[in-house]
């Protein structure tokens, strides 16, 4: 009983840190089209940021916010000043976010040095919580309602309010949302930024858990674009989904079978894939 | 592209010797980026202090230092060794720590006869003649660190250690050490590399384990020590002390608390070689040389003696080797010798990480005063005791 609560828990948990990290990643692609291969240096870039903040303020909210603002401006401006000028131009756009990759990676390592560091985590929830005759950290239970709750209020933001329904119909027919009016461009450096900031909001989340390192904007990627493929380029609902999908068979594959750990995570992509090439909520 | 690997030229000083005599070219070739970057950088960061601690020379001639970076790739290292050897035509090389690199330039650097001191701690790389070692051996650690926990009393261990190679040995010969000592292993668990989430290793730790023994490095052993205190385990934990090294100390903080194991090198020996390389290291690079640092700073010592024996000579290859196997040192380690095969022998610290002053650290115990590279029972010391 003990095994699989634990295990449920601890790929719940893992889900939840995949999902935040994933969720900006197939946002921007499903509006602007753009395969974002700097996507993990949000992670790196605002885990890093967090933990400065974190070790001069002592406060992890004020570390949290400030690097999702520090990291959606740095987004914000790599959109409209460089992207925007590729506008529908998938390679080079792919290749220049490559290169950002490369420059954010050089950054991160000249400003915070190569050692391996982890964010630290609120006091409070330090340790572990008994309950069911488990131990837990507590930690990771309260990223289980954190990442609910993100899903969540995305959810509400898309499908609720009027900028939701921009994004959506931007999605849908860009051409259309720009003949009715809408500032479209500005839409879109929004929307890049506001992933970039979800991003910066894994590296805080998950720093914790994932530690911050030379190659970890790499390490994260992986995991994001796995996430992003299952559930279907552009799907929120379908990266939530996927996350779970990897974050569980992640964690009972290594369970089950250490040996084959290797690619426990990535089982759930080949059989999506092998069965529905779009991905479970793709739109092809 | 981490770092500039243009060449660094380091002027030698017009002196009646330097007029007398040319530079010798050193090639430094390391990780200097990749996850093994921090180790890597920290090897030719010892190296170069040497360097400043002696005007630049090595037995008396100015040095020219070539350095490259292998970024962790075995292709890059062959690549790199070659450029170094031929179109360099360095005289000396100063080898990686990454094992696969030191495996996949080992029969090249022996084909040109090169000189080289490594840190690469798998046993075949070293050929007993050109290629030296300055480290350890993976095999008779491991097995030193399997049989320190049978030896302090505990029967039945859990091992732990990355899925590949070099993890393997690990794993084999912590087995071997630890039954040595009279104990069984009930569990062995081979987590990827890079394994994003230690949770659900963790959760699988077998009750009926009173030790367990760990080798995890870099980002991985962070991950792995904070995720096993997130978990309140009361598992006593001994193993490799690359689990718990310097520089991921102050990531781990008291996640690490309670850590045992052996080790050739802690910023924390009291010995007056250690205590001046320390304060020298810190003034340098503002931070407490680990065990590959003191690997990069002996091997300088290594090429200074035998440089000296040649008279600053290095045409003859088979001179200058003969003359570094024969070198008798006292380093931040301690006494230094080479054995037949070119592995150290050196003496091992057994430490566990404590807080003293506030400050979380590796603590000594105790001292095997001359540790032969071999995997067998090794002749500990009656005074030592161990962590129970």
């Amino acid at each position: 009983m003990s095994f699989w609560l634990i295990n449920a828990l601890n790929g719940l948990s893992f889900a939840m840190v995949l999902f935040v990290l994933s969720a900006g990643l197939t946002l921007v692609f499903g509006l602007l089209r753009i395969i974002n291969m700097a996507h993990g240096s949000f992670y790196l870039l605002g885990g890093y940021i967090a933990l400065s903040v974190i070790q001069a303020s002592d406060h992890f909210m004020l570390g949290m916010a400030s690097a999702c603002v520090a990291v959606m401006l740095l987004g914000a401006a790599m959109q409209r000043w460089t992207l925007a000028r590729l506008h529908k131009q998938e390679l080079p756009q792919s290749l220049l976010t490559l290169g950002f990759l490369f420059m954010f990676a050089d950054l991160a390592f000249w400003i915070w040095g190569g050692n391996p560091q982890l964010v630290p985590k609120p006091a409070v929830l330090e340790g572990a919580i008994r309950f069911a005759g488990i131990a837990y950290p507590a930690y990771r239970l309260a990223l289980i309602g954190i990442g609910v709750l993100v899903a969540v209020l995305l959810w509400a933001l898309l499908e609720g309010t009027r900028i939701g329904a921009v994004v959506r119909a931007g999605m849908d027919d860009e051409e259309m949302v720009r003949a009715m009016g809408i500032n479209i461009p500005l839409v879109f450096t929004a929307v890049f930024a506001f992933g970039a900031g979800l991003a910066a909001m894994g590296g805080v989340l998950g720093g914790p858990l994932l530690g911050l390192f030379p190659g970890a904007d790499f390490e994260v990627a992986m995991l994001a674009f796995v996430v992003v493929t299952v559930g279907g380029l552009g799907s929120i609902r379908g990266a939530f989904i996927a996350s779970l999908l990897v974050g569980l068979a992640d964690n009972f594959g290594t369970a089950w079978f250490p040996q084959l750990s290797l690619f426990t995570a990535i089982i759930p992509m080949v059989i999506v894939l092998a069965l529905r090439p779009s991905g479970l909520m793709g739109r092809a | 592209m981490r770092r500039l690997l243009a060449a660094v030229l380091l002027t030698a000083i017009l002196s009646p010797v330097a007029l007398a005599q040319a530079p010798i070219k050193v090639g430094i070739l390391t990780e200097l980026s990749g996850p093994l970057g921090p180790s890597g950088s920290g090897q030719r960061d010892g190296f170069l202090l040497y360097l400043k601690k002696n005007d630049n020379r090595l037995g008396g001639r100015p040095v020219q230092l070539v350095i490259e970076d292998t970024a962790g790739d075995p292709q890059v290292a062959i690549t790199k060794a070659k450029k170094l050897a031929e179109s360099d035509k360095v005289d000396v090389l100063v080898g990686p720590l990454l094992s696969a690199n030191g495996a996949a330039v080992k029969n090249y650097l022996v084909s040109q006869h090169m000189p080289t001191v490594l840190e690469a701690t798998v046993d075949e790389v070293t050929d007993g003649k050109y290629i030296f070692r300055t480290s350890f051996s993976g095999n008779a650690d491991s097995y030193l660190q399997g049989y320190l926990p049978g030896h302090a009393g505990y029967r039945k261990a859990l091992l732990v250690a990355p899925n590949f190679n070099a993890g393997q040995t690990a794993i084999d010969y912590f087995e071997k050490g630890f039954v040595a000592a009279g104990g069984t292993v009930v569990q062995k668990l081979m987590p990827r590399l890079g394994t994003p989430d230690f949770g659900a290793v963790i959760s699988q730790f077998s009750d009926k384990a009173d030790v367990g023994i760990i080798f995890m490095a870099g980002g991985d052993a962070i991950r792995f020590m904070k995720t096993f205190a997130d978990y309140g385990s009361k598992l006593p934990l001994y193993g490799f002390t690359a689990t718990v090294d310097e520089t991921l100390l102050p990531a781990q903080g008291k996640a690490a608390l309670g850590f045992s194991g052996a080790g050739f090198y802690f910023s924390t020996i009291d010995s007056p070689a250690n205590r001046q390389f320390v304060a020298d290291y810190r003034e340098a690079y503002k931070q407490n040389p680990a065990w590959f640092s003191a690997g990069g700073y002996i091997a300088g010592q290594v090429l200074g003696a035998a440089l000296t024996t040649t008279n600053g000579k290095s045409d003859d290859r088979d001179a200058l080797v003969a003359a570094m196997k024969a070198v008798r040192l006292t380093t931040p380690a301690g006494s230094f010798r080479f054995d037949a095969n070119n592995n150290p022998i050196q003496p091992r610290y057994v430490m566990q990480i404590r807080e003293v002053d506030s400050k979380i650290q590796p603590v000594v115990l105790g001292m095997i005063p001359e540790f032969m590279p071999l995997a067998e029972p090794p002749a500990l010391p009656a005074q030592l005791v161990l962590p129970h």
